[in-house]
Formats: C-alpha cells, sequence, structure tokens
C-alpha cells in the first residue's frame, strides 16, 4: 500500500477573541483573488521551471524574462539559472520574451511561463503540490517593533549602541551612557570643540566601530574611543555613513548631496543597490546605479530601510507619518514592490515628533529621535520589524 | 505580461469592509433569518436539482446539516469527517479512516458502517465496506484525485433514518423543509462546538427584489445580492460580503456562428469588449475581468499565460462586412438583469465598432439569436475539476467542450482550457463572486460569506441578545 496522503488531524476550536480584530481586512483578504504572491514559497520550483524555460528557449539564445514585480527575487533566481544554461539575459532584438508567474491554485503550487519569439509561442507550466507548511510562510506578519533606548532633556541628533554602553550624540557633545541597575545615565561627556555655528535644522550621526566611533556633523567630524572615553573634532566634511554615496552635510545646511548632484535628506537602503531616498519637498525618490525616479506614494521626511527583513523578496521601508493627535506623529510601514510603496496595517504612534530617521547602513534595524514637546524630551528609539507567519 | 487586474473588486470589497461590525463578545441563542431565490423541497444530497440555481443553493444549505468526508478550504484539501486517507498502489482502492466521536443529530455516534451506506447510496457503482474505524471505497476505475471528488456537497455523509429521515452530522440538525421554508436548529453536541444561533430559518423562492427590501426592512438577516444591487446596500451602511468569483459569464456563439469562416468576425465582435469597464461600472466592481474560463486563482496559470490574443479585423474590415454580419442578436436569460445589464454594456461597446447588436430576451418564441450571454459556475476544486465542470455545463448549452480527465496535470488542463476558448466560441467575459448582504443584527469575527462560496451561519451570533 502507497501512501499517498495523510491528512493532519482536526480543526482548531473557535477562539474569537484571538482573531485578528480587523474583520475588515479579512474580508477584504478573502474576497479578492489572490494578487502575484511573493517569491518565497516557490524559490524550489526555479530549478525546474528555469530547465523548462530553458528547453523551450533553445540553446544558447537569448530571453528577456519578466516576472510580477512582487516576484523579483524568483526572477532573478530564473534568470541566473538560465544564464547557467547559457541562456542570455538581453531585451530586444531576437531575444525570446518570457512573461512569468508563479502563484497557487487550491491543489498546487504553479509557475507558469509564456514564451514568445516573433510568431513562435509556447507555453511552460511547472507544478509542485501545495504543503500547508509553505502556504503558511506566504504572508509573513510584519510590525514595527520600537525599544526605548534613551531620553533626556536636552536635544538629541543620534544614539548608538557601543557594546553596554550607549554613545549620545548632542549638538554641543558626545555622552557615554551606562544602563545597568541603577538605570540609564549618562558617566561621561565630551565637548564637540568646533569653530562651526550649527545650522537651525542641526543634523548628526554616530559610527561605531568596535570600541572607537566617529560622530557627523555639519561641516565637522569627530574620532573618539569608548575606553578610554575621548573625542577629538576637527571642522572637515567626510561622507556620512548613509550607504548611499555622500559628501557629508554641508556647513550651514541640512541636507546631503550625491556626487552627481542630487540632494536628499534621508536614504533607505533596499539591497540589490537600489535606496529610497527623501528628496526635496519630502519626495520620495528611488536611486540605483541607473539613475533615479520617483516613487509614488505620499510625501515623507524619514524614512528606514529594511531590505532582508522577514525572508520577503521585497524590501520593507519605515517611513513617519501624522499621528492623529497634536505634537505627534507616527511610523508607518510599507512594503516596496517594484517602484510603488505598498501600505502594510503596521503603524505605531510615537511620544512626539519624529526628528531623525538613521537607517543602520546594512539595513535591518534603525534609530528613531523623538521631541517630545509635552513632557519636554528627546527619546531614543531602537526601530526593527518583528516576523510572525 | 497580461495584467488581469481585479482592482475593482478589491475596492469594491474593502467599501463594504468599511461597513463590518466591529468585534464584540458572541453572544448564544436567536433565529438567523435567511432568504435564497431557488425553490428548494429537500436537502437531499442524492436527490438530483430541478435547474443550476437549485444546485447551487443546495450547495450553500447542505454544508449546514451535511459534512463529507474532506472538504476544500481556501488552503486547499481538508479533512472533515475522514482524518486521513490512503490510496492502495493500485489506484482504485482508497481507504478513509473515519473520525470518531462525531455525534449525529439523533444523538448516536458516527460509525464506519453509516459511511459506507451513505457513499453506495450516492455512488452505486463503487464498492465501500467498513474496515475497522475507516471505510474502503472500490471505485472500479482509478480515480487519482478521490479525496477531491467527493469533498462537494453531493458525497456529503447522510445517514438514513426511520421514515426517511436525513440524519447528518452538521452544525444544524433539520426541523422541517417545505418547498417555501426550511427550518434547521442547532447542533447541541456539533462536534465542532455548538452554533451561536439556535436555529437558521432559510425562506426561499424569494425573488432578488424581495430580499433586499426584507434586509433593508431587517425582517431578513442574510440574503443574496446581485452585482448591479451591491452599490445601494452598501450606501444604506449594509454589509456586502464576497467569496472569491465563483462564476464565469461568458458570450457563446450559435452554431451557425461558430464555423472556422467566422473565426476573424468572432475575434473581431469579442475584441470590442470593454471587461474592465464592466466590472467596474456594470457590476459595480463585484467580479474580475475574465480572459479565460477558469479564474487565476483556481487554475494558478491565467494571469502569466494568454489564452487567446490572436488579431482581430480591422474597424474598416468591419464597415466591409455584409450588413447580416454586421448585425448580432445577444440572447440572455429574462429572469436575469445581471445579464441583461452586461449584454447591454456588451452592444455600447460593439456599436463603437460598426456592430449592431440587438439584446434579445425572451419570455417566449423568439428569432434565433447569434450568440448567448450564459452565467457557468466554476467549483472551487482542482483546476481539471472546475474546467471539466465548466466544460460539461457549456456542453449543455450547445457548445461541445472537451474536458481534461480527473486528476490530469495542469497542463493537460491548460490545453483543454485553450481549446476551450481559442476557437473563441466561447469568450469569457467576467468572473462573478457570490455576494451576500447582511443585516445589521448579525455579528461574526468573520465573514458570513465562505472564501470558497457558501455560508459559515455555525459561526454567526445575533446582536441585541436573544429576540
Amino acid at each position: 500500500m502507497r501512501v499517498l496522503s495523510f491528512a493532519a488531524v482536526g480543526f482548531h476550536g473557535r477562539e474569537w477573541w484571538t482573531r485578528p480584530a480587523s474583520a475588515a481586512l479579512a474580508l477584504a483578504t478573502l474576497s479578492v483573488p489572490a494578487p502575484a504572491q511573493p517569491s518565497a514559497p516557490f524559490l524550489d520550483l526555479a530549478p525546474d521551471f528555469a530547465s523548462s524555460i530553458a528547453a523551450a528557449v533553445g540553446p544558447n539564445a537569448a530571453a528577456f524574462v519578466a516576472f510580477p514585480p512582487e516576484q523579483q527575487r524568483l526572477q532573478a533566481e530564473v534568470v541566473r539559472l538560465l544564464a547557467a544554461r547559457g541562456i542570455r539575459s538581453v531585451e530586444g532584438g531576437d531575444a525570446a520574451r518570457v512573461s512569468a508567474e508563479c502563484s497557487t491554485n487550491l491543489r498546487e503550487r504553479v509557475c507558469a511561463a509564456e514564451i514568445r519569439r516573433g510568431d513562435d509561442r509556447r507555453v511552460v507550466i511547472t507544478t509542485r503540490a501545495r504543503d500547508r507548511a509553505q502556504d503558511g510562510g506566504e504572508e509573513p506578519i510584519v510590525a514595527i517593533e520600537l525599544r526605548p533606548l534613551y531620553a533626556q532633556r536636552r536635544a538629541m541628533l543620534d544614539v548608538a549602541e557601543a557594546g553596554d554602553r550607549l554613545l549620545v550624540l548632542a549638538p554641543e557633545s558626545v555622552s557615554l551612557v551606562a544602563n545597568d541597575a541603577a538605570g540609564a545615565r549618562s558617566i561621561a561627556s565630551r565637548p564637540i570643540e568646533t569653530s562651526r555655528v550649527w545650522p537651525r535644522d542641526v543634523r548628526g550621526r554616530l559610527r561605531v566601530a568596535g570600541a572607537s566611533f566617529e560622530a557627523f556633523l555639519p561641516g565637522v567630524t569627530c574620532r573618539g574611543t569608548v575606553a578610554p572615553f575621548a573625542l577629538a573634532c576637527a571642522d572637515e566634511s567626510e561622507p556620512w555613513p548613509l550607504g548611499l554615496a555622500n559628501s557629508g552635510i554641508a556647513p550651514s545646511r541640512n541636507a546631503f548631496a550625491t556626487p552627481d548632484g542630487f540632494t536628499f535628506y534621508e536614504a533607505a537602503a533596499l539591497g540589490g543597490g537600489q535606496w529610497l531616498a527623501v528628496g526635496e519637498h519630502g519626495a520620495l525618490t528611488l536611486v540605483d546605479a541607473r539613475g533615479r525616479s520617483a516613487a509614488p506614494a505620499d510625501a515623507a521626511d524619514h524614512v528606514a530601510g529594511f531590505p532582508d527583513s522577514c525572508a520577503g523578496d521585497a524590501p520593507y521601508v519605515v517611513a513617519d507619518a501624522r499621528a492623529g493627535e497634536p505634537n505627534a506623529d507616527a511610523l508607518r510601514l510599507f512594503r516596496v514592490v517594484g517602484a510603488r510603496l505598498v501600505a502594510l496595517p503596521s503603524s505605531s504612534t510615537l511620544p512626539g515628533t519624529l526628528t531623525a530617521l538613521w537607517s543602520a547602513p546594512a539595513g535591518g534595524a534603525a534609530t528613531a529621535i523623538v521631541h517630545d514637546v509635552n513632557a519636554g524630551r528627546y527619546e531614543a528609539f531602537h526601530v526593527s520589524l518583528s516576523c510572525a507567519r | 505580461m497580461k495584467p488581469f487586474t481585479s482592482l475593482c473588486l478589491a475596492l469594491a470589497s474593502l467599501a463594504a469592509a468599511d461597513a463590518v461590525l466591529s468585534a464584540a463578545r458572541p453572544q448564544y441563542g436567536g433565529t438567523l433569518r435567511v432568504e435564497v431565490e431557488a425553490t428548494l423541497a429537500t436537502l437531499d444530497p442524492a436527490a438530483a436539482a430541478a435547474n443550476d440555481a437549485q444546485d447551487a443553493a443546495r450547495a450553500r444549505v447542505s454544508p449546514l446539516v451535511f459534512e463529507p468526508l474532506t472538504s476544500i478550504e481556501a488552503d486547499g484539501l481538508r479533512p472533515l469527517l475522514a482524518t486521513s486517507w490512503q490510496i492502495e498502489a493500485r489506484g482504485g482502492r482508497w481507504r478513509f479512516r473515519v473520525r470518531g466521536g462525531v455525534v449525529l443529530h439523533d444523538g448516536s455516534t458516527l460509525q464506519p458502517w453509516q459511511v459506507a451506506a451513505s457513499i453506495r447510496a450516492i455512488e452505486p457503482a463503487w464498492k465501500a465496506a467498513a474496515e475497522g474505524d475507516a471505510v474502503a471505497i472500490d471505485t472500479g476505475e482509478p480515480i487519482p484525485d478521490l479525496p477531491w471528488a467527493i469533498a462537494d456537497a453531493r458525497h456529503a455523509i447522510v445517514v438514513r433514518g426511520a421514515g426517511g429521515a436525513l440524519v447528518g452530522s452538521g452544525p444544524f440538525r433539520i426541523e422541517h423543509v417545505d418547498p417555501s421554508r426550511i427550518l434547521l436548529k442547532a447542533h447541541d453536541s456539533y462536534w465542532r462546538a455548538r452554533p451561536f444561533v439556535d436555529g437558521v430559518q432559510i425562506e426561499s423562492a424569494r425573488r432578488p427584489e424581495a430580499q433586499l427590501v426584507d434586509l433593508e426592512g431587517g425582517r431578513a438577516d442574510v440574503v443574496g445580492v446581485r452585482a448591479i444591487d451591491a452599490r445601494r446596500l452598501m450606501r444604506r451602511g449594509l454589509r456586502v460580503e464576497a467569496s472569491r468569483p465563483l462564476e464565469l459569464v461568458a458570450l457563446v456563439f450559435e452554431p451557425h456562428r461558430a464555423t472556422d469562416a467566422a473565426l476573424a468576425w468572432r475575434r473581431t465582435l469579442a475584441a470590442t469588449i470593454h471587461r474592465d469597464a464592466i466590472c467596474s461600472v456594470v457590476l459595480q466592481g463585484q467580479a474580475a475581468p475574465a480572459r479565460s474560463a477558469l479564474p487565476p486563482w483556481l487554475s494558478g496559470y491565467a494571469r502569466a499565460i494568454a489564452l487567446n490574443d490572436a488579431p482581430a479585423m480591422s474597424p474598416t474590415a468591419v464597415g466591409a462586412l455584409p450588413l447580416d454580419q454586421r448585425t448580432v442578436t445577444i440572447r440572455v436569460d429574462p429572469a436575469d438583469l445581471v445579464t441583461q445589464a452586461i449584454a447591454e454594456r456588451l452592444a455600447v461597446d460593439a456599436r463603437e465598432a460598426g456592430f449592431t447588436v440587438k439584446v434579445q430576451a425572451p419570455v417566449g418564441l423568439a428569432p434565433r439569436p447569434d450568440a448567448r450571454l450564459v452565467r457557468v459556475a466554476a467549483p472551487a476544486t482542482t483546476a481539471d475539476r472546475a474546467l471539466a465542470s465548466i466544460a460539461e455545463r457549456l456542453s449543455a448549452r450547445g457548445e461541445p467542450a472537451a474536458a481534461p480527465p480527473p486528476g490530469a496535470a495542469l497542463d493537460a488542463t491548460y490545453r483543454a482550457e485553450q481549446a476551450l476558448v481559442e476557437r473563441v466560441v466561447v469568450v469569457p467575459i467576467v468572473h462573478v463572486p457570490q455576494l451576500y448582504g447582511v443585516g445589521e443584527r448579525v455579528g461574526a469575527a468573520a465573514p458570513v460569506a465562505r472564501p470558497l462560496g457558501g455560508w459559515d451561519l455555525a459561526n454567526v451570533w445575533l446582536l441585541g441578545g436573544r429576540p
């Protein structure tokens, strides 16, 4: 006897109060035909799918492969596998045009492609039985997670973790903060000695590398060590550690510029050499090696990138949004799909106005600085994404 | 890549979702009032349905009372009264382990021999027998996807009691059935927990207009809704819930227009159809444009592959056609206002291309039409079975269509679908979901409309306490 299927037993009890409160979202989700799904659940089909495409295209041919924007990772994998089979990825000319998409029906996971070259048209379909575990992994539940780092009355520009201590950058100093059983407290402070007059919208950034650190301010760069705690500053502009090429903030200004003259305020890494930058007037702009393009979305002052979070194939971005109450901002989560920002349900209301949102250069985390006008203090938060499936 | 957008459906669903009640503590008690258009004289799954409407209505009501061994859910095949299944190597004999502890409506516990008897009653050609805690089914001809085949309402397990009473295991038991009204009572010992409501009263043979009025007047809690009425309900703050698209609306040409010589002519007429406009304007966002017989969620390939995009005749060529070829008569069901509205829109679109389209909704004899606008159910099952069902129903309407064999590989299903639509004798237009209007006193943490069709009435409660 051959066991073809051995189904798991049972239905779970109806625990109403554990279900998502947003019935509206559930309805919308259930009601509409499933859109193109993320690539991750289909990556295991890629070798067979690429093999079928390669057989249809023919040896040593050229092909232009196009998947939906949601499935860029899968597209990259299929292109890579085709290249390994000697098929060049070329657009135009006599290249075969391969329109592909992976999806599911009730029984199977399906990758289908239509291959056209001139009047010749071929179809390839690769399937694999659905697996509940993989189904469950299709759409991670992503939420913004905020972890308080430190709060103080004086203005803060950035906060960075340095071992078990915190470095706190203020316009006039860098402080070393201990966080132990006695609570978070400043244990040492070193002044930023400069002849510069700070711009009205002064900005600053810390970079920690082992026991040493750097502080970047408009027209000023400081270098120091945590132990012993020391700091030396020079009136010189250095590129800030944003990932996106820049020459730092010029004295008496608050914006960066790329080598080709693009002015931006913040930049979020999206992975694959792509960035989402906040340009003039808050316009969100996609930047990569090929150039820049507008990202159709509301304007924002702050963005942070999370390119590899939650094992998805599209990067996530956190941007600021106006909260419902005065003197308060919120963080809003988006997924970057092609050139679009798709809003996700997760948002977090901040206790004040967001004054800085610094992405970790490699992405995956960020530091938010919030000014709580009502309480008269600045607070720093570590921003990350939590993923559940 | 062909854009297959269901944006209008999504937008409409979101708009409807705005009206969803906020979560409240579920309450027990009360009688839910439901209305359906078809006449339901019996809930016996083995009884033949008089027509498609009755078949569809029974497919909604029957699962409230009777349950099959397996169930098809949005995430695939799931166990129901069976907990597992196996197939013997030769492929013709299956063994389903029957779930233990399932209390039937008469208070007894479901036994494997009762399952076997129920299977034999609905499939006399099969051999079904109890084997310990399982039932063995020998189908004779191998059915490689039997667990899928027996997940439908027709194969639900029915224990026939004394005097012909129909005993099931579902969340509700039958209290009374007559052609105008069905009364169901909550099954207190239901194995998946008692429903919230005490009973369900289903008024049958209610015309759509009357159902709307009853819902708006608070005399009904769940009614069927036509897409053309969805906006009206939403404007009144009532919920409209939708399944996934489960029905194909297609233009089917009559034999005298289905010749190979008329292929370019059919393509030209088909090319005039503005599916997005039909979806968003005529059907008020409650539909998805269809360029394939199977909805993309059922096939898995329809978004990636164009089934038919051969070139059409140029507008000047249309103008040069003889008059009788520029005049097209489309017949619709006179009782079906949805297809009538779609046909009127087809006429507008075709007119811009140089055709003259007459919409014919005859109640008696009428001149021979050139095409019919038909609605065909796309059942929520495997792609091959869904396509076979569509092909069978189209064949019954005069368009011979090849169906893929049961359990066919997906590329075989694709080829069969390609064969169905490439001659442009069948022109898919839109896929429409089942739509339900839900009254103000209905509370539910999940939608009343199940994604794959039917109702989830065991999960519904009534606000405002016991009436």
